[in-house]
């Protein structure tokens, strides 16, 4: 996994390439917009951290040059600055993620993590969490290599948790994402169709239920 | 200056045009009672006349059947009295009820007010020389230019004046108030606008004397909007300028301790990292509170905020530090729309739930609501840590004050930063104990009016 940190402060950016090394990802350090245009011209990054306060063509510019170019690279925007503007602006011009500094360099490491998935999820469908092991569009789970047989309502519920992974995600969103397999899905279904997949995924993986805000779907600790 | 510019014009122009009135209305009145005292005396005049030539023509020869005969028709017309006195005082004819009246010199006849059988009436003397000696005549009547005497037409004048006065006043007032629609329509937009609304007042609908005063309070309007605009400016770079060293000494920090291998030094180093949090809570809470007060977030950022949402970001965001610290964190979320900045009300959120975290031991539980109630969005996060008691509630909104046995991270300015906010808003914050009188209740109340209708959708 490569990834590129664009970021001038030196202390933040070697801080954040060593942490992010230390993660066990491969990753490359630009200063400028100017220096990130060259090395995203040379290789291929799997997600790119970018700060906005850049000088020369800030991180805005930067955003929007690389999907200009097509590039989907997931981004991570880190900024100092907290106006909300900002926030909406990188989501418009295309970055995925906004991190406010100081950030813990462990959150920085999560995030990078999940978008990855999220962007590998997407493309192939695969991803991996705890020992399970999930192929949504083969529509298959595995625990150790042996395979999970899951109703369609079940797989409806999994296929949305998977999505979601690490995040909250409430009943009502559920409900709203079984409603193509059964329209009159209750609250009461949601909890037994939880129930049920949390019997067939063992200790493998983990699906918190939170009073009042949802589940989520988690490794094992 | 004080008072309202409508009830002084109406007072400039009703209390002139009253005095002017009654001033006429005086003038009708005693005008009229001189003609009715004039007329009066003419016909007594005319009858002391009339009488005085029958007599001059009977010869003197008994004055009585002579005036009788004179007076006859005069007497007519009823309230006409007279009485004829010879020089001996003798009467000749007629009443003796009337009294004569004192001579005055160059006077002839003298004219005389009195009252006779509790009657108004008006008297005339006239003294004449007739063929049998002098005589005196003495002519009545009842007098028409007293108040109750006075003829209807002067009190229906005085009504339709009190009504023509009183029509003035109407149309002085209506005038008034239609004169001064413009000043309304100001004043409904300058009430319609919010209290941080920056724009410029539109000037074009708004009477020439209006817009020297309209011009000053743009041009003041819009020296506060740059000082505004210049200090949300200055706070952004100051977030910026600040920010930035923290997150690099925070990152390499991380990265100091994950390397270590020396167990003397990690003690240290675990002590510096906690400073450091701190300096980070403290720089960051200091910037809240700055954007806050300024009341930048007011001018652009205020949208839509749905606190369900707010409150299902917020436990997102907290849930992994409550299971580390073996806490249940728990939502009753119902939709409730509010107008605000979603930064400063994750971070408002953020603070209780921070306090709650800080204060419930292992294995308690923290709650937070959401809703609506009796119109009024709320926003309520219950904790089961030791509580507050009630004579410290007001103190712990108090910039940098500290519960007495508050744990040590503390900065104390994260319920002044709630607070702050809350005002921002114009909500109020109130702190108790929750049903079960155990630990800390934080609800925060809306006032009705904003509560926005609800976004279709999610």
């Amino acid at each position: 996994m490569r990834i590129l940190v664009v970021e001038d402060n030196e202390l933040v950016a070697d801080a954040v390439t060593r942490g992010l090394r230390a993660a066990g990802f491969a990753v490359d350090h630009a200063s400028s917009a100017e220096q990130a245009y060259v090395a995203c011209a040379s290789a291929a990054y799997d997600a790119a951290v970018i700060d906005i306060g850049l000088p020369g063509d800030d991180g805005f510019a930067l955003v929007a040059h690389l999907r200009r170019d097509g590039k989907l690279t997931p981004i991570i925007i880190l900024t100092a600055r907290q106006a909300v503007d900002d926030k909406l602006r990188a989501f418009d011009l295309g970055a995925d993620d906004f991190l406010i500094k100081p950030f813990e360099q462990a959150e920085l490491t999560a995030r990078c993590r999940a978008l990855i998935r999220r962007a590998n999820l997407e493309a192939s469908g695969h991803a991996l969490i705890g020992q399970l092991k999930v192929d949504l569009y083969g529509k298959r789970l595995s625990i150790d290599e042996r395979d999970v047989a899951l109703t369609a309502s079940e797989w409806a519920v999994m296929d949305y948790l998977v999505r979601h992974a690490g995040r909250i995600v409430s009943k009502e969103r559920l409900m709203e994402a079984l409603a193509s397999w059964d329209k009159d899905i209750t609250a009461n279904a949601i909890e037994v169709h939880i129930s049920r997949l949390r019997s067939k995924l063992g200790e493998a993986a983990v699906i918190r239920s939170m009073r009042g805000l949802g589940y989520r779907l988690e490794e094992p600790a | 200056m004080k008072g309202s510019i409508r009830r002084r014009l109406v007072l400039f122009l009703a209390l002139p045009l009253v005095a002017l009135k009654l001033c006429d209305t005086l003038y009708y009145y005693y005008a009229n009672v001189a003609d009715a005292r004039r007329a009066d005396s003419e016909r007594l005049t005319v009858t002391a006349r009339v009488l005085a030539a029958g007599l001059a023509d009977s010869s003197g020869a008994a004055p009585s059947a002579t005036a009788l005969r004179v007076a006859a028709p005069l007497m007519a017309d009823g309230d006409l009295r007279y009485g004829i006195i010879s020089a001996s005082g003798t009467l000749l004819g007629g009443e003796a009820s009337l009294p004569t009246l004192a001579p005055v010199a160059q006077q002839n006849p003298v004219y005389g007010d009195a009252t006779i059988d509790g009657q108004p009436m008006r008297l005339l003397t006239y003294r004449v020389n007739s063929p049998s000696g002098p005589l005196t005549i003495n002519v009545g009547s009842l007098s028409r230019s007293t108040a109750r005497q006075l003829n209807i037409p002067v009190w229906r004048r005085l009504l339709w004046d009190f009504f023509e006065l009183d029509m003035s006043l109407l149309l002085i007032w209506l005038g008034v108030h239609f004169g001064l629609r413009p000043l309304d329509r100001l004043r409904r937009e300058i009430d319609a606008r919010s209290a941080d609304d920056l724009n410029p007042i539109r000037e074009t609908p708004v009477p020439s004397e209006l817009r020297p005063l309209l011009q000053s309070l743009n041009r003041l309007l819009d020296m506060q909007n740059s000082a505004v605009r210049a200090q949300s400016e200055f706070v952004a770079n100051a977030a910026h300028q600040l920010r930035t060293p923290i997150a690099g000494l925070v990152a390499q920090l991380e990265l100091l301790i994950a390397d270590n291998q020396d167990p003397a030094s990690a003690e240290r180093l675990a002590r510096l990292a906690s400073g450091l949090r701190q300096l980070t809570r403290s720089a960051n809470q200091l910037l809240t509170l700055s954007r806050a007060e300024s009341g930048i977030n007011q001018l652009a950022n205020k949208v839509k905020v749905d606190l369900k949402d707010l409150v299902g970001d917020a436990a997102g965001r907290l849930v992994d530090r409550a299971i580390g610290l073996n806490i249940e964190l728990s939502a009753d979320a119902e939709p409730a729309v509010v107008r605000a900045d979603p930064s400063l009300l994750e971070e408002m959120l953020g603070n209780l739930v921070d306090n709650a975290l800080n204060a419930t031991p292992s294995g308690g539980e923290i709650m937070i609501y959401s809703g609506v109630d009796n119109g009024q969005p709320f926003l309520m996060v219950d904790d089961t840590g030791p509580g507050i008691a009630p004579a410290e509630r007001e103190r712990v909104l108090e910039r940098f004050y500290r519960s007495p046995g508050s744990r040590g991270t503390g900065t104390g300015l994260g319920l002044a930063i709630v607070d702050e906010i809350v005002r921002l808003y114009g909500a109020t914050l109130s702190i108790d104990a929750p049903p079960g009188g155990r630990g800390t209740r934080v609800r925060i109340l809306w006032p009705a009016a904003t509560a926005a209708p609800r976004r279709q959708g999610r």
